[in-house]
């Protein structure tokens, strides 16, 4: 039998070992997440749902896609990524957050539109 | 191991009042079904923000829905639309970080209803547009009255579209990255008062 989040038998921060920061910064809810590498290289105990990600992460998947799909928090979401990233299995892609406040760049936002038109 | 590099990921704020037509407007625009997620809340001063507003009703996660686009093969589009209810309104902070702007859906029937998106645009300087949903046919209101009613600066875009109308979702979404891209090369968010 599976365990499915309604019968989960452990608390969700159990996942992470109780940490709610992954090792390194915080990913925002939209970066986008691939498997570039094996999740079970670095000798770290690694709990089944990172290999979930890691496998969900074949295709590029961002972080509030892989919470819903494979319905786990956010939160551990964001620590398990940060993990798997740290670990070199996952490469996270670029999000406007690290220019600026709310503003994103006048490139990424004339790539953007460009895009939105052609669709 | 894979050489290849993730997306760069943007994101657009689907705002406005409960029931004007967001999650129509996010379904409508996604080449995913649209999601659904619980997004905790993360810092200390959320959990006061609510605490003040609605003490009876901390809650810890909220549901959020999002859809998908890809722009090519390098650049995805999420759009995440906001909770409506005004007690989650602290989740906006997390969602409005670094997004492109906000799409702030309107219903001229209930207008009150997008005011709290619209302050909160205007507060965090987030580039918006006012999008006014006419499912229900023709809207009460002409442009002119609506921009009279939000007092929203001369430059932000008013547009009637049809949340169910996937040309008029993306001519909507174009007018935002415009706008944002307007507010990007200086142009202001808000009037200057």
């Amino acid at each position: 039998m599976t365990a499915t989040p309604s019968t989960r038998l452990c608390r969700p921060y159990v996942l992470t070992g109780g940490r709610t920061r992954g090792r390194g910064v915080d990913i925002p809810l939209e970066a986008v997440a691939l498997t570039v590498g094996p999740a079970w290289e670095s000798g770290r105990r690694v709990p089944p749902e990172a290999f979930d990600i890691a496998e969900l992460c074949n295709r590029p998947c961002s972080v509030a896609e892989i919470a819903s799909r494979l319905e786990l928090p956010v939160g551990v979401v964001r620590v398990l990524v940060a993990d798997l990233a740290a670990d070199h299995a996952l490469r996270i892609g670029a999000t406007a957050q690290a220019d600026a406040p709310t503003i994103v760049s006048v490139a990424l936002l004339e790539r953007l539109l460009a895009g939105v038109r052609a669709l | 191991m894979r050489s290849e590099l993730p997306p760069v990921a943007l994101k657009v704020l689907v705002a406005g009042g409960f029931g004007v037509g967001k999650t129509t407007t996010v379904g409508t625009i996604s080449e995913i079904e649209p999601l659904r997620t619980e997004a905790a809340i993360t810092d200390l001063a959320a959990i006061a923000d609510v605490s003040a507003t609605a003490p009876d009703k901390v809650h810890t996660t909220v549901a959020l829905d999002f859809g998908r686009m890809t722009i090519d093969d390098t650049l995805v589009l999420y759009l995440f639309g906001t909770p409506g209810q005004d007690r989650f309104s602290f989740m906006w902070d997390e969602i409005a970080r670094g997004a492109v702007g906000a799409l702030v859906i309107a219903d001229t029937q209930r207008l009150a209803c997008s005011f709290p998106a619209i302050d909160y645009c205007e507060r965090r300087r987030v580039p918006f547009v006012i999008a006014v949903n006419c499912f229900e046919g023709a809207p009460l209101h002409d442009e002119a009255a609506v921009r009279e009613a939000t007092a929203v600066a001369a430059g932000v875009p008013i547009l009637f579209f049809d949340a169910r109308e996937q040309n008029l979702v993306k001519l909507v979404l174009t007018a935002l990255v415009e706008r944002a891209l307007a507010c990007a090369r200086g142009e202001p968010v808000v009037r200057a008062s």
